[in-house]
This record gives structure tokens, sequence and C-alpha cells, in this order.
């Protein structure tokens, strides 16, 4: 579903992505592991028309998404969450979670003036999906509290539920669990496991190593912006590479 | 449920005295204090719209006032240059406003922050310096008089008269006002929020942070244009002044006082703002010193703005006509 082709991003000298390749296929879950600084973020802002890579093509069920705005990456279906947790810390849960219904359909101020019968669907179908969807992440009963209000853990549950309600085919998900607890990092993962079961491909960037071997179907490995690995949790983990890149990188201190 | 009939009904209770005190008010008052109402409704029609802008989108234009303009000496030459009466011209002032401010927008909305602030400042001065400069269009400094109010010849209305003028401005703003809230809660509304909340994110789930702020900034314009239209042809004369800075400073109390992020808000700010100055007798040379204290008293101690007050009014309220009705 998603391709990745030969993407290579430079900051001035540095190559923080080095001809990366690879592939997410449909319900698939798939993790990007690899130290700090090995150009996952970076990857993820290429996919979702953050960034232009310097080379290089990303692809989503045969459409070029090199080149297009984030919304427009959306449009195609292909929806991300931020390291630095980010939520419209003034709105309400609910508002929050209504947001993302906005990707599908648009309104011209007459329509807003108006309110025909397609609005007034719209509205009610996408008030009803964000309570639906506040209860899928766990947060059923806050709607009226305001995101900001939210504790840390809340509010990367919520950055879910605000992903999905854009109805995504591809979820990238930039390190869900950091600084969570590890109840709350369990859960987080049994969140993105059922994510399979709404037919969600899951791209999940992680540090929480048990949580990643856990819930990926494949791992790719990233080390300074190269591949260097890529297969199922027990190949990875096997691997001479990989075990020598993390213990070379002190991966154990960043995984905090 | 039981309470949110009660609540309804109450509103209604409000909207209907509402209603009857503004209908009933040129019989009550007339002269002087009618000309502050009009000038009250104006500015309501001015300040929701930036509301719409700054509350909503968080996108603090400080140009507003150039929209205004726009719609004012829109409105003026034709009418002057042509004889097309207000009717005409309130709609080509808002489609001309509108125009500019997407002209505008497609330079600066797609960098916003402080460049878009620094810009909208910089627009309203070239507009005013156009309004200033092009003698032979705008007759400059000497201003444009003669701007007359259209009439309705069939009905035998002139709206040159006060009052007939004051009912022409209330039903105007109240329109403008209805539809400026219908688009505020939209699905349109939502993306508006998006931008000031966290454009980022809103990217990353397809709201499109350009098309929203595009749309606000062209409704805004559309509005203020309207609001201009009606000013060049009740006060009958305009001059490039209009432009003014201060005029921005004075809407932005209005905005802010009123409550941001709402279009109840810099309307009741507008009525207050407009009225008060004047029944306190604020000598004009002062004003500016004094709408600039209001800003700042405000901001620190009532930051969600007179709408507060509003609503805890508009809930106490009722309450005591019903109680009086029972004793009664
Ligand atoms: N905007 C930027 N400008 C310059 N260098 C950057 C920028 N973003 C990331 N980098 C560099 O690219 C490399 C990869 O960063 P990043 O993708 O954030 O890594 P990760 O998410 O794997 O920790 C790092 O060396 C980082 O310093
Ligand atoms: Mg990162």
């Amino acid at each position: 579903m998603l391709e990745v082709c030969n993407v290579s991003v430079t900051f001035g000298g540095l190559a923080a992505l080095s001809d990366v390749s690879f592939n997410v296929g449909a319900s698939e879950v798939a993790s990007v592991i690899g130290p700090n600084g090995a150009g996952k973020t970076t990857l993820f802002n290429v996919i979702t028309g953050f960034r232009r890579p310097t080379r290089g093509d990303v692809a989503f069920s045969g459409q070029p998404l090199v080149g297009r705005i984030p919304s427009d990456v959306a449009r195609a279906g292909v929806v991300r969450t931020f390291q630095k947790t980010e939520v419209f810390p003034g709105l309400t849960l609910f508002e929050c979670a209504r947001m993302g219904s906005l990707c599908h359909q648009r309104f011209t101020v007459w329509d807003a003036i108006a309110r025909g019968k397609r609005l007034r669907d719209f509205e009610r179908k996408a008030g009803e999906r964000a309570r639906e969807l506040l209860d899928f992440v766990g947060l059923g009963g806050k709607e009226k509290q305001l995101a900001g209000a939210l504790s840390y853990g809340e509010q990367r549950l919520l950055e879910v539920a605000v992903g999905l309600a854009a109805d995504p085919r591809l979820l990238l998900l930039d390190e869900p669990a950091s600084g969570m607890n590890p109840d709350e990092a369990e859960r987080m993962g049994s969140l993105i496991a059922k994510l399979r079961q709404r037919s969600i491909s899951v791209l999940l960037v992680e540090h929480n190593m048990a949580l990643v071997m856990d819930i990926s179907d494949r791992i790719i490995v990233l080390h300074h912006g190269v591949k260097i690995a890529e297969g199922t949790p027990d190949h990875v983990a096997n691997d001479r590479r990989v075990v020598e890149a993390y213990l070379g990188s002190g991966w154990g201190d960043a995984q905090g | 449920m039981a309470s949110s009939g009660a609540d309804r009904g109450k509103a209604r209770l409000v909207v209907a005295l509402g209603a009857a005190a503004v209908v009933a008010v040129p019989l009550v008052i007339g002269g002087y204090h009618l000309h502050l109402l009009i000038m009250a409704a104006i500015f309501a029609i001015l300040a929701a719209s930036l509301g719409l802008v700054i509350g909503y989108a968080g996108l603090l234009s400080l140009g507003h006032v150039a929209f205004f303009g726009i719609g004012a000496y829109t409105s003026a030459l034709l009418f002057l240059k042509f004889g097309i009466s207000m009717w005409w011209g309130l709609l080509a002032a808002a489609a001309l406003s509108s125009v500019m401010a997407f002209l505008l927008g497609a330079l600066i909305l797609r960098v916003r922050g402080n460049r878009f602030v620094i810009v909208t400042v910089a627009f309203a001065e070239i507009m005013r310096l156009i309004a200033h400069n092009w003698v032979d269009l705008t007759r400059g400094q000497m201003g444009l008089p003669g701007i007359l109010p259209p009439k309705i010849a069939f009905l035998g209305i002139d709206f040159n008269d006060k009052a007939s003028f004051y009912y022409l401005v209330v039903v105007i703003a109240f329109l403008c006002i209805w539809m400026l809230s219908r688009i505020a809660r939209s699905p349109l509304g939502w993306g508006f929020l998006a931008v000031r909340e966290n454009e980022t994110l809103g990217e990353s789930v397809g709201v499109s942070a350009y098309r929203h702020a595009m749309a606000v900034f062209v409704v805004g314009a559309f509005f203020a244009g309207i609001a201009g239209s009606l000013y060049a042809h009740y006060i009958n004369f305009i001059a490039p002044d209009l432009f003014y800075f201060s005029y921005t400073t004075i809407l932005l109390v209005m905005v802010v006082m009123g409550g941001l992020g709402t279009i109840a808000g810099p309307v009741i700010g507008a009525l207050v703002f407009t009225l008060v100055p004047e029944y306190l007798r604020v000598a004009s040379e002062y004003r500016l010193v004094f709408f600039g204290a209001i800003l700042i008293v405000g901001i620190l101690f009532v930051p969600r703005g007179l709408i507060e007050l509003w609503e805890r009014a508009l809930r106490a309220l009722p309450a005591r006509v019903r109680e009086l009705m029972a004793r009664g």
C-alpha cells in the first residue's frame, strides 16, 4: 500500500536519510526503530508531506505523495501523529475528535449559511463518530473537557482519536508511548493492535521494545539514516548489525 | 432535557423583549442618541466580522479597517460618479473588499504569524495613502461629500430620515451577524478553530490551514465592506482618515473585550464601546488613551470578555422575570 522508494534527505551536509526503501501492506503493523537521530521522524515528515525528500519517491495505493501538502496527503488516506504531543489545547475533546471528519468533506461559506441537508448530516455523523472514537481510545465520558487540561498520557490517546477521525488507511505514530508508564504503554499497545481490525495499517516509531516486538508484523531498522535491517521481530532481534548499532550508540540510555 | 426546554423558553422571552425594545427605540429617543445606536450597529457588523478572523481563526489582522474603508469608498464612488444607489453599492462594496482580501491573502496567508500581522498594518496604511493621494478619484484630504442614503420610491421611504435608517441598519446588522454566527459554528468554522489552535495538527488530519485562513479572511472583509458602505451612506461623507490605525485600536477593544471566540461578544463590545465613551463624555483627544487603558485592564482582569457578564445576565434575568410573574 505504502511504497517508500530510495528516499534521501540531507540537511546541509548531514544525510538524515540515505536511500531508504520499504513497503507497508494492507492491515499491517510495521515499525521503524533506530537510535535517536536515526532519521525516523524525518521519514515520517517525508511520507506525510511535511518535508520534501532530496531524492526518492513515496506512493500510497499507487498515488504519488511527494510534493503534496500534508492536508492533501491526509485526504489520500495517510495520517500521522507527532513525537512532541500535539492537540488542540483550547478545544473540548469532542471538538478535537470531530475535527478530522473535515478531511473528506468540504463546505463553502454558502453551505455554512444555508445549513442544507448535507451539512446537517455531516455534523451529526461527525459528532457520533467523535464520541465513538473517544470511547475507542478510552476517553469516553470526557467529551466536554478541554484537551489542554488532560494528563500527558491522555493527550497521547487523544492524538490517536484525532488522527482516526480523518479515516486514514495508514496511520503513522511517532513514539506514541514515550513518557508513558507501563500500564499506559500497554493500553496504547492494545489500541494499536485493535487498529488492524479496523483495516488500518500502522507505521510505528517507538522506543519501547517490548511494545514493538509484541505488535509488529515487520520491523525496519534505521541507523544514521540508512536502513540496516528489515524483517520479522525475531529476525531483527538476532541481526548482528542491529545489535552492534544499538550497543555502539548507547541505545539502552536513549530508551528512557 | 426539562431544563433545556426551560432555557429555550427563557431565550425566547429575552429575544422577544429585545426585539420589542429594538423596534420601539426610535419612538422613544431620537437625534443624537439614535445616531449613536446607528453607529453602534455599524460597528457591531465590523467587530463581529473581525471577531471571526481574530477570535475563531486566531489571525491577528490589524488591517481590518482597510476593508471597511474600501467598502466605504467603493459604495461612495459608485454613488457619486454613476448615481448607483446604496442597494447595489453595498453589494459592490462587499464584493470588492472580498476580492482585495483574496488578493492580499494569496500573498500572505501561506505564511502566517508575525509577517501576516505586519503586512495587514501596512496594507491599511497603503490604502489610506491611495485614498489620500489619488486626488482625481477621491478628492484626497478634502474627502467625498454628498453620499446620500437610498430610497424605496414606490413605498415612499427615504432613508435620509434617521429613524428609517436606524431600522435599515438594524435589519442589515442582524442579517450580517446571523450569517457570521452560522459560519462560525459550521464545520467551516471548526476549520477556523484548527488554524487558531494548532494548524500543523489540523493539516495532518486533512484540514487545510491555507484554505480556512483564506475563507475567514475573505468573509471578514466581505462584512467589513458592508459596514463601510452603510457608514458612507449614513454619514454622507468620507475621507482618508477612515483608514487610520486608531480605528483598529477601537475595534480591537470591542473584539477582545467583548469576548474572543464568540460572535455575540464583539457585538456587545461594539455596543458598549460605542455608547459608553460618548455618555461618559470622554474628550476625543483622550479617547485612544481611554481605549488603550481598557484593553490592558480588560486583558488582565476579564480575560473572557464582556460575553461572560452577558451570559450570567441571560441566566439570571429571566428567572427574575418569572419570579415577578409568579408574584403578579
Ligand atoms: N529541520 C532539520 N534541520 C537540520 N537537521 C535536522 C532537521 N530535522 C532533523 N535533523 C537531523 O536529522 C537527523 C535525524 O533526525 P530525526 O529524523 O529527528 O531522528 P529520529 O526521529 O530518528 O530521532 C538528526 O541528526 C537531526 O539532527
Ligand atoms: Mg524522532
